[in-house]
């Protein structure tokens, strides 16, 4: 991984090779947080990194056992009433 | 969605990226909820619903890539919406946060992730009879 020092208001810009580039910008900082600023073209999506993890534990947790599938009929049939 | 309530689809949900092949189904024989089955193991299986029945006014923008990425070169597009559900301790939730986008007409979709943080990933449904908000 590269690994760079940056202090406030200075960019990061990493060179697209079809000439689209991402720029990163430190925003402010304080002793345990960062403010990070992101321009990428249409066609990236932005996201808290932890978010990720977060979607795919949950998808994980909808998987459906068994047990629940008699649950589920009986949730779901009383909220479309 | 044909006569016999089941279509296949071909894509992947996050964190399942080795499952490529699933058929939706209508069990209960009404537009929505689906069951979401994999054709290759058994033990996947999730609900999904319409998010629209949860909350009418849910809407998102999406990036062009994401059409294009589920086109085929029948140039055919019906595109459809769908979020899955969540159960725990006999609640219903909904992840309205990374919703399956599917192209209905070819059978593509792929589960997407919104870069605006107002929706969650496990929004109560079961609250919400009668269409009352009480968020």
């Amino acid at each position: 991984m590269l690994v760079l020092s940056r202090k406030r208001n200075e960019t990061i810009i990493i060179k697209g090779k079809d000439g689209e580039d991402i720029k990163i910008i430190l925003v402010d900082t304080e002793r345990n947080k960062s403010r990070i600023g992101i321009e990428a073209p249409k066609g990236y999506t932005i996201i808290r990194g932890e978010l990720l993890t977060e979607i795919k534990d949950i998808n994980k947790k909808s998987v459906l056992k068994d047990i629940e599938k008699e649950e589920i009929k009986r949730l779901i049939n009383g909220q479309n009433k | 969605m044909d006569k016999t309530n089941k279509i296949r689809l071909k894509g992947k949900i996050i964190g399942f990226e080795e499952f490529t092949n699933y058929l939706l189904e209508s069990p209960f024989g009404k537009s929505s909820p689906f069951r979401l089955l994999s054709c290759t193991d058994e033990n996947i299986a999730f609900i999904v619903i319409n998010p629209y029945s949860v909350l009418n006014d849910y809407s998102f923008c999406v990036d062009d890539s994401v059409f294009r990425e589920l086109q085929d070169n029948s140039g055919k597009e019906t595109i459809g919406v769908l979020c899955i559900v969540i159960v725990q301790d006999k609640n219903l939730y909904v992840n309205l946060r990374s919703p399956l986008i599917i192209n209905t007409a070819t059978g593509k979709f792929t589960q997407i992730i919104l870069q605006n943080e107002k929706y969650s990933i496990s929004f109560p449904i079961n609250v919400h009879k009668n269409g009352k908000n009480k968020k």
